[in-house]
């Protein structure tokens, strides 16, 4: 990178995921080490990641934003592969197939198909001749995203599929696909989840009613619409009886996976007491209490943001979600920014994913959510994912720098 | 996504801001505890509801770590740590030890797995004076009938950490159970329960002071129950029949239905050790003892099939019509010359000219080399292979092994003529052939049913321990070997002469209908292996068996006594004389089959 692009890297953006990266490693050693028996070695590979990761940040940054639209179709199609064949011979832990290869030189597929998917959305959206406002256009972008989510869901692993939807959804709305139909399309998923969350056709009705208020569609589409998810919410609750109890637990394991309900249930109160407990200021670096007992397993992985909430506190924690925020705000605001289409679209798509990693990560352990093992970006202990994150970083750097560039 | 950010915000301010004095109170004063309430594995029972494996209680004596920050001492005082070993009967230095590890870990050390009763009793009266000391009660795996079945059961054992590491989030803990051979192995996921769990509150000495109330508890739910079609009182006769025998394996089959009756292999183990805990030393004690009693022979080891592949041989010859009942060959004087080699018969007298069914009651080997270069190695191999030797038998026990069937490709691949001599051995069930006691024994099913395949299993039914409700397991099956209705009854003619009035005579039964095969297959290391497959009755047959007794010399001798406890068993399940014992060795043959027609006399007036 030449000195003249280097002035235009975004300081705030930077800035935001340095500060991340390195409280990410001071918290992996903290949440490993007990008191008096201090432990080096995860936080030693954390910050070898961090070396690496800035190392490929910088050269993804360096690439000229064009290579990526020419190299997006070759890198979905190794992504689609390694999926399948994660499918094929992968390395089943924890009661899913979400490994490939071994030892060190193990990574996990789908965290490069969710990079290689962003980047061929942006490609397939980025078509002047694209509009938006028929069917058929349509098709090709919800196929790049749906045989991804597919396969990940096969594994199974539902949090990390349901990654590719927000990319898409995010992505379709940045293209120029029309707000009330976006809305609209999206009612029916909108409608299964939530019966399986809730149990009940309530929740999704008032989200449905609100929905069609704000959205007013022409008569054929609302019967259509009506047609469609009433038959879906009547149809669900009959499903679901009919079902045996054994089929019931897992569709529950399967929105909850890997763990069985008793002990997710019993993870999710460890880390609300952690949370909870750390109170306004914090119970101060190295002093947690809740890590060093029998729970929190993935204290250093999934859980990180209980040790942070335990002994950073209140503000602490909110320093950290500001951040985030800080990303994505910088994320979104590159998007806008930045002249040439395909770059805009990449910079909502990396945008979108962070989003929602960091989401289902917290809501995680506030217990708002379910126990999906997804990391936090930046924060949590992790190769593949940590790598995929500063790259998604620097793609975001890259936009930066090119801005000006049609 | 902004307004994504905020609701974050919200969720966690809500806890650290709002309700941080409750989450702070449950942080400092007290602790949670995961308590998990495992579950009883399923009971296994044999046909008519005796049970074979069931659960028993079982009391670990346990140093439980107090949580970082309790104001309680973290070790236990010398006085305390002398006390609990002098009630366990261990060293003061190993109890220190164990405190010491349970507290940099975290985790509870177990110091007393399964404790005896008496030792239970001392430790809970002075639990006072052993902080963090606890008894934990467990059910344990126990085998009421010790080492009866135990091959066919298999044993389950505690789940070692690379298992864990596989399987740890399906909901595996450290310290369960899981199957390791036999039935324990293969229903593993029937068998195993979902533990339970419950949270409690403890205060800071690490008393329960009451239950999580944010979260009900969960009651463990026991694993299903297997029903087999396993006999035991079959089972319990062949063991005694076999119980002089070093090294061997019997099975009786239901021709019917492809339902074991017995699976028996010697010697045998006893599965309880293994619920117990297996010291180091006694494991290597099983796994290097050179008769390897782990070892299940029914299934796992394969012997060349001697004699009882004439029925093979027959068939083959039959079918593609080499012959019929009545053609003659050279005649038999002792052995057959080919290739400028002699090869003997076991008659060195020779038995004159034969046909088809003397020739098979009497095991005339020279008649069997002459149909067997009529043959060749490929329509010979191919009858086998119809006969589903060489294959697995699918039975649902782990690790059966395939036997072997060596095709004229076989021979091939390994640059070796499918000649003329290698027929001849063929023919008479040496050369390379090698099948497992359960093959043979399916092949006397099938025989027995006229060719329909029946897949043996052992388990007929996975009940639900609560409801009651039972699911059958069946088998794929039903196919027909194609083989002329009447080819069957000519062997079948032959086999019930074996025993009337051939080599077989020691499994007859009187009053009943009884067709066999005896063998004798050539061990290299050794003596002959003894062989015999039988069923009976011959007009709807309701057992079939098959017998090898390893270094046991002749066949009709030796394993033919032990069939016939295996179908008196069988077909007077209640009788005394179905269980009388343990058939004398092979000196006391003789002996044997004189006794045979006493008490045989005395089980018809039953």
């Amino acid at each position: 990178m030449d000195r003249r692009l280097l002035r235009q890297v975004d300081g705030w953006l930077v800035g935001a995921a340095l500060l991340l990266a390195v409280t990410g490693v001071l918290m992996v050693f903290s949440a490993t080490s007990m008191p008096g028996h201090p432990r080096f070695d995860y936080a030693m590979r954390q910050s070898l990641w961090l070396a690496f990761g800035l190392g490929a940040a910088f050269v993804v940054a360096s690439i000229p934003m064009r290579a990526y639209d020419g190299l997006a179709p070759y890198l979905y199609a190794v992504a689609i592969v390694c999926l399948g064949l994660v499918l094929a011979v992968g390395q089943e832990v924890y009661g899913a197939k979400r490994w490939l290869g071994a030892g060190a030189l193990r990574f996990q597929p789908s965290e490069l198909a969710k990079l290689a998917t962003v980047l061929m959305l942006a490609r397939v959206l980025d078509d002047k001749r694209l509009d938006l406002r028929r069917a058929r256009s349509y098709a090709v972008p919800l196929l790049v995203a749906l045989v991804p989510l597919a396969l990940v869901l096969k594994e199974p692993d539902l949090g990390t599929s349901l990654v590719f939807g927000a990319a898409l959804v995010a992505m379709l709305f940045w293209a120029g696909m029309p707000t009330g139909t976006l809305l609209l399309a999206m009612t029916p998923v909108a409608n299964a989840a939530l019966f399986l969350l809730t149990r009940g056709p309530w929740a999704f009705a008032a989200v449905f009613v609100g929905v069609l208020a704000l959205t007013r569609p022409r008569l054929p589409i609302l019967l259509l619409l009506v047609a469609l998810n009433g038959a879906i919410a009547t149809g669900m609750p009959a499903l679901w009886s009919a079902m045996e109890p054994y089929q019931r637990g897992r569709i529950e394991t399967f929105l909850n996976p890997g763990h069985d309900p008793y002990g997710a249930g019993y993870q999710i109160i460890q880390s609300r007491i952690a949370i909870g407990s750390g109170g306004p200021l914090g119970l101060g670096y190295l002093q947690g209490t809740q890590k060093g007992l029998e729970f929190l397993p993935m204290k250093h992985t999934d859980f990180i943001f209980s040790v942070v909430g335990e002994e950073l506190g209140f503000w602490g924690a909110a320093l950290i979600l500001v951040l985030y925020l800080t990303l994505l705000v910088r994320g979104l605001w590159l998007a806008r920014v930045a002249r040439n289409r395909f770059a805009g679209l990449v910079a909502v798509g990396v945008t979108a994913v962070l989003w929602y990693h960091v989401m289902v990560n917290v809501l995680m352990t506030v217990g708002w959510a379910p126990v999906t093992g997804l990391p936090l970006p930046l924060l949590s202990y992790g190769g593949t994912s940590f790598v995929v994150t500063c790259v998604e970083i620097g793609l975001l750097i890259n936009v930066s720098v090119r801005r000006q560039e049609y | 996504m902004v307004g994504g950010i905020v609701i974050l915000l919200l969720g966690v301010a809500r806890l650290q801001l709002l309700e941080y004095r409750s989450y702070r109170d449950l942080a400092e004063k007290n602790w949670l505890r995961l308590e998990i309430l495992r579950a009883p594995r399923g009971r296994i029972f044999d046909a008519h509801g005796v049970l074979l494996a069931d659960n028993a209680p079982a009391f670990t004596v346990i140093f439980r770590p107090q949580p970082f920050g309790s104001r309680q001492p973290d070790t236990l005082s010398t006085p305390a740590s002398a006390l609990l070993g002098a009630l366990l009967g261990l060293p003061d230095s190993l109890v220190r030890q164990g405190v010491a590890t349970a507290n940099r870990s975290g985790l509870p050390f177990e110091f007393r797995r399964d404790a005896p009763l008496d030792v239970v009793a001392k430790v809970e009266e002075r639990l006072v004076e052993l902080p963090g000391v606890e008894v934990r009660i467990e059910p344990r795996r126990a085998y009421p009938e010790s080492t009866r079945a135990a091959h066919l059961l298999g044993y389950a054992g505690e789940i070692s950490q690379a298992e864990l590491d596989s399987l740890g989030e399906r909901g595996y803990r450290s310290g369960d159970l899981i199957g390791r051979a036999g039935l324990e192995r293969s229903y593993e996921k029937e068998l195993r329960g979902v533990d339970g769990g419950k949270i409690l509150v403890v205060n800071a000495s690490g008393r329960r002071v009451s239950l999580y109330p944010e979260e009900k508890p969960v009651e463990p739910q026991p694993g299903r129950d297997l029903v087999l079609t396993v006999d035991v009182r079959v089972q319990r006769a062949l063991e005694q029949a076999m119980a002089n025998v070093a090294e061997g394996a019997a099975v009786a089959i239901d021709p019917r239905t492809g339902g074991v009756l017995a699976l028996v292999s010697r010697p045998s183990f006893d599965p309880n050790e293994f619920a117990h805990g297996l010291s180091r030393a006694r494991w290597q004690e099983l796994t290097t003892d050179p008769s390897h009693p782990l070892l299940d022979r029914a299934i796992q080891a394969a012997y060349p099939p001697g004699s009882t592949f004439k029925i093979v041989t027959s068939l083959a010859g039959l079918s593609d019509g080499v012959l019929d009942e009545n053609t003659h060959f050279q005649g038999c004087g002792g052995g057959y010359w080919y290739g400028g080699r002699f090869f003997r018969c076991w008659q060195h007298s020779g038995h004159g000219s034969l046909a088809l069914v003397d020739a098979l009651a009497h095991s005339c080997d020279v008649y069997y080399y002459q149909v067997g270069l009529k043959l060749g190695v490929k329509r010979l191999t191919d009858m086998a292979k119809r006969l589903q030797l060489g294959e697995r038998s699918g039975v649902d026990l782990p690790q059966e092994r395939r036997g072997l069937v060596p095709t004229p490709e076989w021979y091939a691949a390994r640059r070796r003529r499918a000649g003329g001599g290698v027929v001849l051995n063929l023919a008479i069930g040496q050369g390379e052939l090698l099948t497992t006691p359960l093959q043979l024994a399916a092949l006397a099913a099938l025989v027995a049913s006229r060719g329909r395949v029946a897949r043996p299993h052992l388990v007929r039914a996975v009940r639900d321990p609560v409801t009651g409700v039972e699911r059958a397991v069946r088998p794929a099956g039903g196919r027909q070997v194609e083989v002329a209705g009447q080819d069957w009854e000519w062997v079948v003619q032959a086999m019930e002469k074996v025993v009337a009035a051939g080599t077989g005579g020691m499994a007859r039964v009187a009053g009943v209908r009884v067709a066999g095969k005896t063998g004798t297959a050539q061990n290299p290391h050794g003596q002959d292996h003894a062989l015999f497959i039988a069923f009976a009755p011959v007009e709807a047959p309701t057992v079939a068996l098959a017998v090898v007794v390893e270094g046991g010399g002749h066949g009709g001798s030796v394993a033919a006594p032990i069939a016939r406890q295996g179908m008196l068993a069988h077909l007077w399940p209640d009788s005394l004389f179905a269980v009388a014992g343990a058939v004398r060795p092979a000196g006391a043959a003789r002996a044997a089959a004189d006794t045979a027609v006493v008490d045989t006399a005395l089980v018809q007036g039953d």
